[in-house]
């Protein structure tokens, strides 16, 4: 030890560079804590106890205690307890750099009955595998530390092939959009109910599709607004028809055409029997009436729901000579008649056509958006003064529904809609749990560029360029444990007479099939389960209970447990037991290590004068 | 003026009243009732509900029993709704609701019929609602609950919704409920309803004719019923009678009354060099420290563990240990210094936790899961505190090293032994405080398998720790001097401050927020802020003494 290595050793060894390094590390570490205080932990985990300039920090007090150490060796007695106290806390660094490098920190959560083989990371991650399944790349993102930049990023997959990452974004939103499909009629209208007295919050700004039941009527208030279709100029003059007065409990008319003839019928009077079409030679036979129409699920049979003519169906059997047709027909839907040959000559069900109008049809949905023949819009309004209207619906007039001050606007009309969904960014609300991120990505290669892909949260996505094919998934980063977790139950006591939990538990199935083991155990607070077991735990991840969500009667509850696993604990341990041991050796044990009396030595010149011997002189 | 006189009036009958009811109802106090989680006699409820209300556990020298009493067999609305028992002292929240800035206690009437209040819970429950995470903690929010909760804690009363004095028949986990609830009680009880409601009115009855023998027959019936009735679940007269004791002897109060007369007689005969003085100060002090400990032992008997869980216990635990080490430093080194500077600290922080109840939570709850039933976390609460206590120790030392400087710098012998008292209390905090600090990465190993996680707690702990050392090593450098020695024992306390009170009541982030809570900043502040004007004052005159005439 000599020339500028034994100096510079000497003054990292010095008690100066000591003070100077412990001042620094306490200041830094009360700040740390404000810091955490204002931004939250994830901030300070990544901005100081996870940067580079920490860990920095640490190895220069690292290399202060050991220079500390080094500059007195040959350790004499009496020195005893500060060396073996400052080799402890090196040990314990030590021990903190294995973990800190080496570790797995991760989470399972679980359902009850659910069982997982991977531990997920706080991480996000975006993986790209080949058809095959295997991972090309898997692209670690952090958007709060390093956001992408303004022209995207791109990562190598591979043989020339290339991921371009265009967008990030927290949160999206699915967006109807719908474009003409060029002749295929599906009639669409864009339409806009606002009211003035119910404010801004109460608009409703809906595209309405005739033909999609899903999407024909949108509720406002107590009142709905449908959009129907007309077909021909028949149905639409039954449709924007005022209601009957002579009808009041009528069931509305049935029109049948066969054989080139028209008949209609009240349906009250037809119903139940078989009723000749005059000479044609069919018979009309109404086999029942669905004044409330709904298609059970469950029984897979049409039932009405109520007597009230909300949505009025008919079954229809047309028999001729040679054919027997059946027809489910719809008085709000003519759109969705169904009309079926049960036994026919080829095409025979053609001559004959049914159609079922009800002039109080639609008695739920007061406003009526009826597409009828020629692309034609029209309205019907049935008020809550009483009063009927009707008449044609054009973009530049809003009409005036007469349910209190609704004002109805088009404001478009697709006649050959056709709808697709695309994602949009949208705006990242308070609550973290509805939100839906994805990244946009495209494939590149020598200088070709596939068409941009939204890649959604944990839903793989394939992407294609040309020949080659990838799959994206963006998600949390996973590693796979080597053995699989089952939750199966879950419970939570709690104080007597109280909701306060006094004790929650996972009962789990650690199911290892290398290894041929199946051990059941039960996680709770302070109590982990480590697996696989032995090795003084080193080897194993250490599952415990970190947090859960009890759910409601019926429905499975969920837990989540931490899993761990810290290689550098022995080292911690082993660390931590000697600068106990040393700092009561220092203090405790001067009498005996100091019987040699050995001068003090210069580094300590004043420790020994206000000090007697030992703690037992007086 | 008039109403003035009026609101007078009533409050003096009202008092003539409530004096003229006073019935003695000691007997009740020994029913069981369940609440917040376990069972406990009727004498603890009373007093928590009372200070919850009051914010005394004795309101006007009332017996809190007496008090409850008084609401819950109330003859007619008017003898509960005009007391002015509800306390009311944030002066920002007195102003919204129009009421008197001098008063601070308002009857039920007056608030549950303020238009203002009302309209202030609805903006609450909106506000509530619309919350998001993080927000800045208001403090008039929370007033405006900690009202709503006194109003409801009332209320039950009134209703006896919160006397849950029956058990159920079986299962010691369930909930007690009111004789009063009729619909449970027919769960419970359906043959026995009419007995135990019967006897529950005439203990009622009695109290109403104010005849405290029938009134202490007819509760012992009571009890006596109910344990019959459910003998698995009706907790042990034995365990009833000592949290009573517990609760009538307050061995924290004696412990601080004993300790402050061992200081004052300590100080007083500092110069007398006769033993008898010293003997009576130090026998004073043996005997406040051994009602520490009884309180103490009562505590861990009534909880059935440990009672290092909330920052009320942790403070007279800190008090404990201080006062323990400097007894064993005393009869080592025999200098009265160690017990007169342990006597000042503890008796500081005793008097913290008996007088400001609302801040430093005396009442004995359940625990969060993760406190539960762990030996690591036992010895690490226990040992870090412990460290704590060695500091406080030094940080008295400190002071009473301060003002010999100050007062008497000729005494070269004191001055030179005090310093090096100080350095020895300061050696027991390191190595306590970092063994402490250690053992709980040893628990959070065990639990959880991470040995560190930067929590501002442990983060906090570390730091005094570090503070500590700083102090230590910049003594060998030879950087401070004798009397610097004495000012960083004081600073550094600050840290340990921060560490125990600081962290959970300032920062309040991070793992170990079940010991979370509010209140007494301004006080802490003020207090740390006041003491370090008297130790850089001290060194000020130090330094000007020390140029005028060299050491």
């Amino acid at each position: 030890m000599n020339g500028s290595s034994g100096s510079l050793l000497r003054l990292f060894g010095s008690l100066k560079t000591a003070v100077v390094t412990l001042t620094a590390l306490a200041i830094t570490l009360a700040w740390g804590t404000f810091y955490e205080s204002a931004h939250g932990t994830p901030a300070a985990q990544r901005d100081i106890y996870h940067s580079a300039w920490f860990s920095a920090l640490m190895g220069l007090l690292a290399i202060n205690l050991a220079a500390v150490a080094l500059l007195r060796y040959p350790w004499k007695r009496h020195q005893t307890g500060l060396v073996v106290t400052h080799l402890g806390i090196i040990v314990l660094l030590i021990g903190a750099m294995i973990g800190f490098q080496f570790g797995v920190d991760g989470h399972i959560t679980l359902t009850e009955g659910a069982s997982t083989d991977t531990v997920v990371f706080d991480q996000e991650t975006v993986r790209i595998a080949n058809p095959q399944g295997a991972t090309l790349r898997e692209i670690p993102l952090d958007f709060e530390r390093s956001p992408l930049p303004a022209g995207g990023a791109r990562y190598r997959l591979g043989g020339g092939l290339e991921l371009e990452l265009q967008q990030a974004c927290p949160n999206t939103r699915e967006m109807l959009v719908v474009e003409r499909s060029a002749g295929q009629p599906n009639p669409a209208a864009h339409v806009k109910l606002s009211s003035a007295a119910m404010g801004g919050s109460a608009t409703f700004d809906e595209w309405l599709f005739a033909r999609d039941p899903s999407r024909a009527e949108i509720s406002f208030g107590p009142a709905a607004l449908r959009m129907v279709e007309a077909q021909n100029a028949q149905e639409l003059a039954a449709l924007t028809a005022p209601p009957a007065s002579a009808e009041p409990d009528g069931k509305g008319v049935l029109a049948v055409d066969a054989a080139g003839k028209h008949f209609e019928f009240k349906l009250a009077d037809v119903l139940g029997k078989k009723t000749p079409l005059g000479a044609t030679g069919f018979t009309a036979d109404v086999r029942g009436y669905f004044p409330d129409f709904r298609f059970d699920t469950e029984t897979k049979k049409p039932v009405s729901v109520s007597d009230q003519p909300n949505n009025p169906a008919v079954l229809l059997f047309v028999a001729g000579p040679d054919t027997e047709i059946k027809f489910f027909l719809f008085a709000n839907h003519p759109g969705m008649n169904i009309a079926s040959a049960v036994r026919a000559e080829k095409g025979g069900e053609k001559n004959v056509t049914a159609n079922y109008r009800f002039a109080q049809a639609a008695r739920g949905a007061q406003l009526m958006v009826v597409a009828g023949p020629g692309d034609q819009l029209h309205y019907v309004s049935r008020g809550s003064d009483g009063r009927f209207r009707t008449g044609a619906l054009t973009q530049t007039t809003a009409i005036q529904t007469g349910l209190a001050d609704w004002e109805l606007h088009l404001l478009d009309f697709v006649p050959d809609a056709k709808p697709r969904v695309e994602l949009q960014p949208a705006p990242v609300g308070l609550e973290d749990a509805g939100r839906s991120p994805a990244l946009r990505v495209a494939l590149r290669q020598d200088g070709r560029v596939s068409p941009p892909v939204w890649v959604r949260w944990s839903l793989a996505t394939p992407l294609t360029l040309g020949d080659k094919r990838v799959t994206a998934s963006y998600g949390w980063l996973t590693q796979p444990l080597g053995f699989t977790v089952k939750l199966d139950k879950f419970r939570a006591k709690r104080y007597e007479g109280t909701e306060m939990p006094a004790d929650f538990r996972s009962y789990i199935t650690i199911e290892d099939n290398a290894h041929g083991v199946t051990a059941q155990r039960e996680v709770w607070m302070n109590n982990p389960v480590t697996y696989p077991d032995g090795w003084l735990g080193v080897r194993g991840y250490k599952l415990s209970q970190a947090s859960y969500r009890e759910a409601r009667a019926g429905e499975p509850n969920e837990t989540t447990l931490g899993v761990v696993w810290d290689p550098g604990w022995p080292l911690k341990f082993l660390g931590f037991w000697t600068i106990c041991l040393g700092i009561f050796i220092m203090y405790y044990m001067r009498t005996y290590f100091f019987n040699s009396r050995q001068p003090a030595t210069p580094s300590e010149p004043k420790a020994g004068r206000n000090q007697p011997a030992g703690g037992g002189a007086r | 003026m008039k109403h003035r006189l009026t609101g007078i009036l009533i409050g003096l009958v009202a008092a003539a009243c409530a004096a003229q009811a006073a019935v003695d109802c000691t007997a009740a106090g020994r029913l069981a009732i369940q609440e917040g989680g376990r069972k406990k006699p009727f004498d603890t409820f009373a007093r928590e509900i009372v200070q919850r209300i009051t914010g005394r556990t004795r309101f006007n020298d009332r017996d809190p029993v007496e008090l409850v009493f008084s609401i819950a067999f109330a003859k007619d609305e008017s003898e509960w709704s005009g007391q002015k028992i509800i306390r009311l002292g944030y002066q920002p929240f007195k102003a919204r609701l129009g009421l008197h800035e001098t008063d601070s206690y308002f009857s039920y009437r007056e608030l549950a019929g303020n238009a203002k209040l009302r309209s202030l819970f609805e903006e609450l429950g909106k506000s509530q609602g619309m919350e998001g995470k993080g927000k800045a903690k208001d403090p008039l929010q929370d007033e405006i609950n900690a009202l709503g909760n006194k109003l409801h804690d009332i209320e039950s009363l009134v209703d006896r919704s919160a006397l849950a004095l029956v058990p159920h028949p079986n299962d010691p986990d369930a909930a007690w409920i009111s004789p009063d609830d009729a619909a449970k009680m027919a769960g419970y009880w359906p043959n026995d309803t009419k007995k135990i409601q019967e006897q529950f009115q005439a203990v009622g009855r009695a109290y109403q004719e104010g005849d405290a023998a029938v009134l202490a027959r007819q509760c012992e019936a009571l009890a006596a019923l109910l344990r019959q009735l459910s003998p698995k679940v009706y907790p042990d007269q034995p365990a009833l009678e000592r949290e009573i004791t517990y609760n009538h002897l307050r061995p924290f109060r004696w412990s601080w009354t004993l300790l402050l007369l061992s200081l004052l007689v300590l100080v007083m005969t500092s110069k007398l060099r006769h033993p008898v003085f010293y003997g009576s100060g130090m026998a004073l002090y043996i005997a406040g420290l051994c009602m520490l400990i009884i309180g103490f032992v009562y505590r861990c008997l009534i909880a059935g563990r440990p009672p290092v869980t909330n920052m009320y216990e942790s403070v007279i635990w800190v008090g404990f240990g201080a006062a323990a080490f400097a007894l064993v430093f005393e009869l080592i080194y025999r200098s009265r210094y160690f017990a007169t500077a342990a006597a000042g600290f503890v008796v500081l922080a005793l008097l913290l936790a008996d007088q400001f109840p609302n801040v430093l939570d005396p009442n004995i709850r359940p625990l969060t899961p993760v406190l539960r039933d762990n030996f690591w976390l036992t010895t690490h609460v226990l040992t870090i505190t412990l460290g704590y206590a060695a500091f406080g120790l030094t940080y008295a030392l400190g002071h009473v090293s301060l003002a010999f400087h100050l007062w008497r710098p000729s005494a070269r012998p004191q001055l030179d032994a005090l310093t090096q008292y100080t350095y020895r209390a300061m050696q027991v905090g390191v190595l306590l405080l970092a063994a402490g600090t250690g053992l709980g990465g040893l628990w959070a190993n065990y639990a959880w398998g991470r040995f560190w996680g930067w929590d501002p707690k442990e983060t906090w702990s570390l730091i005094a720790l570090l503070s500590y050392l700083i102090v230590l090593h910049g003594r060998y450098s030879g950087w401070l001097t004798t009397f610097s020695l004495n000012v960083a024992a004081c600073v550094c306390f600050n840290a340990v401050l921060m560490a125990w009170y600081g962290v959970n009541f300032v920062l309040g982030t991070g793992l170990h927020s079940y010991g979370f809570g509010s209140g007494g900043l301004g006080y802490v502040a003020a207090f740390v802020a006041a003491d370090m004007a008297f130790v850089a004052f001290a060194a000020w005159r130090f330094k000007n003494a020390a140029g005028a005439t060299p050491v």
